[in-house]
């Protein structure tokens, strides 16, 4: 059994948790075996859910219909991460963790979320036996990294630029991997090259950094496996990506600017969900009679004014997609409630249709 | 230099932050006509193609320069001044095998792009600069690199960069940071938690918190009028119910502004829901008024 992927993309704040909850709710109503997953480190999800969500996958149930759900937590993950890498040399993984290098790689810096989120993506893939894994990613520039993080450390590890910059290390900055095979240009580019580099890094720590490289290029084809495999995965046409907007004007900027970008990737958008549309006046706002009580007539003018340009916003919103793309919309109503669980059931029906492929 | 209040004239860069969807861009382009309407020069700064910050300052631009800066430009930037040569450091740059590698190494990205504002800022004095950062938890990320790189570079001109940036841009003195946030309930929290790792890894408290979008509610007065509009007229019991859950709304937007104005000293600015698409004109008075 294959499972599918479907990634969820967006700008901030246009409820791309909620709506990938959402459809993973409305694939278990169908029966699947669904898991909704956020590499998001904003850490929604458990709000969406209304439940509390684990750093491993376990089941939630909505209404009698069971769902999984996992919210990772980066910095233990990167843990896990590295036992797996090393899972067949426990010394040389013992190692890696009391590398100072490490530790601050895995404590602090930016970049770690996304590679450890991909491993994470991957083992759900390949072994969580599930009929379908909702994606749902940090906002807009961060989904792309994510996205582009797996073909980035390929061509790093395929350019065999870290057994080279790890030779340079441990050589303090000066020396070449071995022998150039020729004299030429070539080889006297490459040292050029390498002079300058060592020149920039200076003393960069460099014996935990040298011994940190040496390390992975020991675990470079499972590494270098785990990365292609999400790569094709997140290439394949059978994985589904769905951009979620909302009316406002500055979503609909970061929607463009995802469908471009995505576009460009060679990655296409099966479709745009549109959320907290309003489509129309409410009835309750327009089956009331103009009033004389003047506190009464107040309230009723300044919802008049709010939904008129709520509805406006909406129509312009989606004239403006109209004009700008071809990727069909779906457009999710705005829900009037302070209840996580009835915003996600309700979306959940709205995205019926959109749960079969 | 005619200023801010809540900004003294040192602080030369100012970093707008919050969660994704807040508002970060609206705000630093409402600060950025804030200050240029007060005969500041200000240079409006985003990120790797980010035009979020352009396009809310719209056709309102007078006075305020906008840069996007991009990484390998920048990378260009902090390599020549470590190499004393442009030449050099394009043809460092542009090599194949070093473009992969940079690529792919984390934290380099933010390191480079934070010395380019920094050195913004410094070959233009009475300069100040708003810096809209990326969304979510990553603004926090951005301002931690140096600190983090240094402690494993140690010495050299890369460790020697984080140690200038921490002393000459990151420190109090040098740079606001201006902390957006909505109101709801998760989105105060989650500002609340940023707030706290502002201060444990970085020693900040935030120069100004913004409390965004706090929405408009009907008044109990109002609910009490609709109330009895409803009992003698029942097709006004939607009404009131719809009226009921604004209210609600209302009140979860209380506790999230509680939670906003119990984070730190900051001073608060509120900013209601003002429209739906709001230009940084209308939201200027805000940090005039509140200041």
């Amino acid at each position: 059994v294959s499972t599918n992927l479907t990634v969820i993309v967006g700008g901030g704040g246009v409820g791309k948790t909620t709506v990938a909850a959402a459809l993973a709710l409305a694939r278990a109503r169908t029966g699947a075996r669904a898991l909704v997953i956020t590499v998001d480190p904003a850490r929604r999800l458990a709000d969406a859910l209304g439940v509390h969500v684990g750093i491993e996958s376990a089941p939630v149930r909505i209404d009698g219909v069971e769902l999984y759900a996992r919210m990772p937590d980066a910095r233990r993950s990167v843990d896990l991460f590295a036992d797996w890498l090393f899972a067949e040399e426990r010394s040389m993984g013992d190692r890696v963790r009391a590398n100072p290098l490490y530790r601050e790689l895995a404590d602090a810096l930016v970049g770690m979320h996304e590679m450890v989120s991909v491993a994470i993506v991957n083992q759900e893939l390949e072994t969580g036996g599930y009929d379908e894994v909702v994606l749902d990613t940090a906002p807009t520039r961060h989904a792309l990294e994510f996205l582009d993080y797996p073909a980035r450390l390929v061509d790093m590890l395929e350019a065999r630029t870290v057994r080279w910059i790890a030779a340079m290390a441990a050589h303090s900055g000066v020396s070449l991997e071995g022998q150039p095979r020729n004299k030429g240009l070539a080889a006297w580019g490459k040292r050029r090259i390498q002079a300058l580099l060592g020149k920039v890094a200076g003393t960069l720590a460099l014996g935990d950094v040298s011994a940190l490289f040496a390390e992975l290029i020991a675990v470079r084809e499972r590494w270098l496996g785990l990365l292609l495999a999400v790569e094709q995965r997140l290439a394949s046409a059978e994985t589904r990506y769905l951009v979620v907007t909302t009316p406002s004007g500055a979503a609909i900027d970061d929607a463009d600017y995802l469908l471009l970008e995505l576009h460009r990737r060679g990655r296409h958008p099966s479709r745009i969900l549109v959320n907290r549309v309003v489509e129309s006046l409410p009835a309750w706002l327009t089956q009331v009679q103009p009033v004389t009580d003047p506190c009464l007539a107040a309230v009723q003018r300044a919802y008049l004014a709010e939904y008129r340009a709520r509805v406006l916003q909406s129509q312009r919103a989606r004239e403006r997609l109209a004009a700008t793309t071809d990727v069909p919309l779906t457009l999710l109503p705005a829900l009037r409630t302070t209840d996580p669980r009835v915003i996600l059931t309700g979306l959940a029906d709205a995205l019926a249709g959109l749960s079969s492929r | 230099m005619a200023a801010a209040m809540f900004l003294s004239s040192s602080q030369r860069v100012v970093f707008v932050t919050g969660k994704g969807g807040v508002g970060k861009s609206t705000v630093a382009a409402a600060l950025a006509r804030a200050e240029a309407d007060r005969n500041d020069e200000v240079i409006l700064i985003e990120f790797e193609g980010s035009t979020a910050a352009a396009r809310a300052v719209g056709e309102d631009s007078e006075g305020i320069r906008h840069l996007g800066i991009d990484y390998f430009g920048a990378l260009v930037d902090i390599m020549a001044s470590i190499l004393n040569s442009r030449l050099l450091a394009r043809v460092l740059v542009n090599h194949r095998a070093v473009r992969r590698l940079v690529r792919a190494i984390p934290a380099l990205r933010e390191l480079a792009i934070l010395d380019r504002v920094h050195a913004i800022v410094q070959a233009r004095p009475g300069l100040r600069a708003i810096v809209d950062f990326p969304a979510s938890g990553h603004g926090l990320d951005w301002l931690r690199v140096p600190v983090a790189a240094e402690r494993f570079l140690r010495a050299g001109p890369a460790a020697e960069l984080c140690r200038r940036l921490r002393a000459q841009m990151l420190a109090p003195e040098h740079s606001a940071i201006v902390v957006v946030s909505t109101v709801e309930p998760v989105v105060a929290s989650e500002t609340r938690q940023l707030c706290e790792r502002l201060a444990e890894e970085l020693g900040r408290t935030p120069s100004l918190l913004v409390a965004n979008r706090i929405p408009a509610s009907p008044t109990p007065e109002q609910l009490e009028h609709l109330h009895r509009q409803a009992h003698v007229d029942p097709v006004w019991a939607p009404f009131l119910a719809a009226a009921r859950e604004d209210r609600a709304l209302a009140r979860d937007a209380g506790e999230g502004l509680e939670a906003l104005r119990a984070i730190a000293a900051a001073p608060l600015v509120r900013i209601p829901e003002l429209h739906l698409d709001p230009a940084p004109r209308d939201l200027r008075a805000y940090f005039e008024n509140a200041l």
